[in-house]
């Protein structure tokens, strides 16, 4: 009698964590698979992981660890992109060019095609940093590197963006 | 580029970099995501904890039958073979002999422990009719056969034979 109801408070324990958070997990897979089904497929991977292994019982900072089980599925399934420069050349992405587009009206759509430009290494971390409540230290966690790495990527991602934009606006 | 375009381009930057993970997922994600887990999880296709119990069982049962059955285990024996190596191959490495498995199976039967050693044969014709002739027979006859029978068991004496020398 004891154990059933043990079972089903931690069934309750976990049915409103999957309630807090699933939003957020999501957020973090959608940051790397860029996928609105394949951001769900691995929301639920990344809790149907946590429920069988039962390592959401001993959690001590929720987000960081979810962020990085979801990220770390994230990662598993999204294609292998071939290895592209540190400066993405922007002309290869579209019929009509990036630079184009980023002055046209649809703004942030030209700027998210730029962002996809870039190498994994730098797209992922500015990625995590769009998602609301990610700081640098809690990417480094999600990651496995340094936050002072990560801030570095971050600042040389929005540099790469910027003097590509700029470039741009002065030929116009 | 005057500075204020670049603080326009800078902010423009934020604003569509803030955009780039602002993706909502569809309504109701918990409950998919809890009735992943149920579909997942659910103990319908397990099997019970004791299922492999009911294999062992067969397998002890098996052993027990075979056991009583044959007593002992079929024993193999193996017997190497020692070849003899002729003295124009000694300097040949020598190739290792093939284990020779004999099977005794057939050669150790086990007869049956008698309570009675020899068996009671069954009683002779002969047998019999002495049998008989000892119940109905008067006194005085058994002791005539008693005494021939001593008398035939009595060694016989051969007088030595006297040779006469020739003269």
């Amino acid at each position: 009698m004891a154990r059933r109801e043990e079972a089903a408070a931690r069934e309750a324990r976990f049915a409103a964590l999957v309630e807090r958070q699933s939003r957020f997990v999501y957020r973090v897979a959608y940051a790397v698979v860029r996928n609105a089904h394949d951001s769900e497929d691995v929301a639920q991977e990344t809790f149907l992981k946590l429920y069988r292994t039962g390592a959401w019982e001993d959690m001590r900072d929720e987000k960081a660890f979810l962020a990085r089980t979801a990220w770390r599925i994230a990662v598993d399934r999204r294609p292998k992109a071939p290895s592209q420069p540190l400066t993405p050349d922007l002309q290869s992405h579209d019929s009509q060019s990036p630079e184009d587009a980023a002055v046209s009206a649809d703004w942030s759509a030209a700027v998210h095609r730029l962002v996809d430009a870039l190498p994994e290494e730098l797209r992922q971390p500015l990625a995590l940093a769009a998602v609301e409540e990610l700081n640098s230290r809690e990417i480094g966690q999600v990651m496995g590197i340094a936050e002072g790495t990560v801030r570095t990527r971050i600042m040389r991602a929005r540099q790469i963006l910027k003097q590509k934009l700029e470039s741009r606006h002065e030929q116009r | 580029m005057s500075n204020d375009e670049r603080d326009k381009i800078e902010s423009l930057l934020d604003d569509a970099l803030a955009s780039y993970s602002r993706q909502e997922p569809r309504p109701g994600l918990p409950r998919r995501v809890l009735d992943r887990i149920h579909a997942d999880t659910a103990p319908g296709l397990a099997f019970p904890r004791w299922t492999w119990a009911v294999p062992l069982a067969a397998c002890l049962l098996w052993a027990g039958i075979f056991w009583t059955r044959h007593g002992v285990t079929p024993e193999r024996v193996q017997v190497t073979q020692v070849s003899q190596v002729a003295a124009a191959r000694e300097t040949a490495p020598a190739r290792p002999a093939s284990p020779r498995i004999v099977d005794h199976r057939h050669k150790r039967k086990v007869l049956p422990r008698l309570p009675q050693f020899p068996a009671p044969a069954p009683v002779t014709n002969d047998e019999r009719a002495l049998l008989a002739f000892v119940t109905r027979a008067p006194k005085e006859a058994q002791a005539a056969l008693i005494d021939a029978q001593q008398l035939s068991v009595e060694p016989i004496r051969i007088e030595e034979i006297k040779i006469q020398p020739l003269q």
